[in-house]
């Protein structure tokens, strides 16, 4: 069950697209108006950096998940309080993502259908994958996702440059300032950060020596298609509307019309776009069924697959409405988990790690 | 793992019998056009045309007279979606917004305002913004969807068609969206006129020649017609191409433009606001009816500097009676000077309507003749040379 780097860099980067094109432009347009180009450049920076950390601190740690290196870095119980954090963390996001998922289809493609059977089918495909070879079955689905969700998003671009007015990206900086742009970028940074799930991975890594280059390029991709999506919005629809949208991408994209015979490309990219939003999904049940395993001490991890899926979609059910789960990315995830677990916390471990570096080799 | 597999397709079975959202294409109306009036007791009326599948057999036979293809509901009430609701009552297929092409305006509700139908028309997700929008001139936006054009079953789908060989296509919803909600520019909307000029055409043929322009509530409050409505898109940066005609005082010259370009160079000296309007054309003699010979240079650059000037005062002209009349700055030199002065607009940007009217105008018009058609002078015959 081992992956290599390479499938660890179009893991990362599929489930970081999905996020980035998804939720973060309309929010930072709305903070930054026509810098958020700018804000989300800011914001690959602090994600470069958050990744940089954490793969620092997973390389120190290389044949250890979270759940081992922080009871060895704090001892027993400090370290499993940590990892119960954590996991929690995951539940949490693992469900929001999955509710919002299942939302948005059902807004664009199934009025009628019920919420939960489109969430059931997303869960037990995930149930499925980890049956068949958990990360290392993800890991080659990304390798295959992956370039298809590329080569989509460059024909998307590419075919809507008929629709661009330039001008609409001007005047650069005026009407936004410093604080607008960094407060933007941290709706991105967050979302970028989500590369902490590599503390739960690094055991199933091959050569993790070598794993700083695809992890960092893995942040730099969706980084600047983010960057040009913004672009594209803002420059297709102005900061009005584009930051009044829901989903602005998949609106650029209903927008392209190409000879009169190119149209209503959306259904197909939607199609492209669940793979990564199962690819997501899919790490994040490995993870929070690993975790619990190891944090409760079950032998086979396995088992813990279907109790949480099963917890997973409950949760998800929770949220009455969309703005449930906008108001979990506002006022959980940015204000408080970005700066606690995803900056915070892995620079202690960092620290504490060098600290008291030569005993824990030694051990 | 078998007995996995197993639940796991007797489940998928359970759940995909009963589908929520099955919808055969026969089950659909398309609405293909929507024209919006209000009626004389203030309430909103909508009307759409749509597709009538069995109509369209007949194309080639029987002369086609009384088949159209689609037909014309109409029904009042107080919301978009209330009359949408009410459409459905009268069909016996689900109501398809998807392939919705137009939506006409009648001029009556267009100058009461558009507030409250634009909503709509962002808020619901099968709503395409690729749709056009249109001003009926003078008559209710139902009129046109009436027409019975010979060239197409749809006279929602021929508007778009009319509107993209003379202007524009299909992308006025998203820009009158963009328009709207900026300090700097005033929306506008293509309008369609219907006046047919004999008997023959009437319920046949409208015309696609004027723009109607609106202020900030988005009311409309005038409009203008042919050469200046070119004129206006020219100076937005919207138009492509054009057909120019002088009537110099030695006869008569057209030209063909495209790659038209504008560029705008604003200036702010103390209270005054300056506005210098630069545009750019390359093209072709299309017709020559003086005896100056467009193949000699030494004769055509006096013939493009005096066509330039006219040009330039024609533009101007323009600009300054929408300054004066209607007094919006459909032009977005407002979003110019929001562009080159970012710090300085934010002190004027509340007062721009009153200031706009106030804004001195240069326009320097450069039209370049690249090359004269078939013939370089004019055939010997056509008129000798004096």
């Amino acid at each position: 069950m081992k992956i290599s780097v390479w499938q660890l860099f179009w893991m990362f980067t599929t489930l970081e697209i999905s996020m980035s094109i998804w939720l973060t432009v309309a929010p930072t347009i709305e903070i930054a108006k026509q810098d958020a180009w700018i804000s989300l450049i800011v914001a690959g920076g602090i994600g470069l950096f958050v990744t940089m950390i954490l793969v620092l601190l997973c390389r120190r740690h290389a044949s250890h998940t979270l759940m081992d290196f922080a009871k060895r870095l704090f001892g027993t119980w400090v370290g499993k309080l940590i990892g119960l954090l954590y996991i929690a963390v995951w539940f949490s996001v693992s469900a929001d993502i999955l509710r919002i998922f299942s939302l948005f289809i059902k807004q664009y493609l199934f009025h009628d259908t019920p919420i939960w059977i489109i969430a059931i089918l997303m869960v037990s495909a995930m149930v499925y994958i980890n049956y068949a070879g958990s990360v290392e079955a993800i890991g080659r689905f990304s390798e295959m996702a992956g370039p298809l969700l590329l080569i989509g998003i460059a024909i998307t671009f590419a075919l809507n440059i008929p629709n661009l007015h330039p001008t609409l990206i001007f005047p650069v900086f005026a009407d936004s300032g410093v604080m607008p742009i960094i407060k933007g970028s941290f709706v991105n940074a967050s979302f970028l950060g989500e590369s902490m799930m590599i503390m739960m991975l690094t055991p199933f890594i091959a050569n993790t020596q070598k794993m700083l280059k695809p992890t960092l390029l893995a942040i730099c991709i969706p980084s600047l298609i983010a960057v040009i999506t913004s672009l594209m919005v803002i420059g297709t629809f102005g900061t009005n509307i584009g930051s009044t949208m829901m989903f602005p991408y998949f609106s650029m994209v209903r927008f392209i019309n190409y000879l009169e015979f190119i149209q209503n490309m959306d259904v197909w990219i939607m199609f492209i776009w669940i793979f990564s939003v199962f690819v997501k999904l899919a790490i994040y049940l490995f993870i929070n069924s690993y975790g619990t395993a190891q944090l409760f001490g079950v032998r086979n991890w396995r088992i813990m697959i279907g109790i949480v899926a099963a917890i997973i979609f409950a949760i998800s059910l929770i949220p009455a409405n969309v703005f449930g789960m906008m108001d979990y990315a506002n006022h959980v995830w940015i204000t408080y988990i970005f700066p606690i677990f995803i900056v915070g916390f892995p620079i202690l471990f960092l620290l504490v790690s060098l600290a008291r570096g030569k005993k824990l080799a030694t051990s | 793992m078998r007995t996995f597999a197993k639940a796991i397709s007797i489940l998928f079975i359970v759940i995909l019998t009963g589908c929520w959202d099955r919808n055969e294409i026969n089950d659909y109306a398309f609405m293909i056009g929507d024209a919006l009036d209000v009626t004389d007791e203030g309430e909103l009326q909508k009307s759409a045309q749509i597709a009538v599948p069995a109509g369209f057999k007949s194309t080639t036979g029987e002369g086609g007279n009384a088949q159209r293809g689609n037909i014309v509901l109409s029904v009042t009430g107080t919301s978009i979606v209330d009359l949408t609701q009410q459409l459905q009552d009268k069909l016996p297929r689900k109501v398809f917004l998807g392939h919705r092409k137009s939506i006409f305006i009648g001029e009556k509700l267009a100058r009461k305002g558009l507030a409250d139908i634009m909503d709509q028309f962002t808020r619901n997700t099968d709503t395409r913004l690729r749709t056009d929008i249109f001003v009926v001139n003078n008559r209710a936006g139902k009129d046109v969807l009436d027409i019975n054009s010979p060239f197409n079953k749809f006279s929602a789908i021929v508007a778009v068609d009319q509107d993209r060989y003379c202007r524009l296509g299909d992308t006025a919803l998203r820009d009158v969206l963009l328009d709207l909600g900026r300090d700097g520019i005033r929306p506008t909307m293509p309008m369609v006129d219907i006046s047919p000029l004999n008997k023959q055409e009437a319920n046949e043929i409208f015309e696609v020649r004027s723009v109607a322009i609106f202020n900030k509530k988005l009311q409309m409050v005038g409009e203008v017609s042919n050469r200046e409505s070119l004129e206006l898109f020219w100076v937005k940066g919207v138009l492509q191409n054009q057909y120019l005609t002088f009537q110099t005082d030695k006869g008569v010259v057209s030209l063909y433009e495209s790659n038209l370009t504008k560029k705008i160079r604003t200036e702010i000296l103390g209270d005054k606001l300056k506005v210098h309007v630069y545009l750019e054309g390359t093209g072709r003699v299309l017709e020559n009816n003086t005896a100056i010979d467009m193949s000699n240079t030494a004769e055509r650059v006096p013939v493009e500097q005096m066509l330039n000037e006219m040009k330039a005062k024609q533009v101007k002209g323009t600009i300054k009676k929408i300054q004066q009349k209607f007094g919006q700055d459909v032009f977005g030199f407002g979003e110019e000077f929001h562009r080159e002065h970012p710090y300085k607009w934010k002190e004027i940007r509340g007062k721009w309507d009153e200031l706009f009217p106030t804004v001195e105008v240069a326009v320097t018009v450069k039209l370049k003749i690249q090359n004269t058609g078939g013939v370089g002078k004019r055939i010997p015959g056509l008129g000798d040379k004096t």
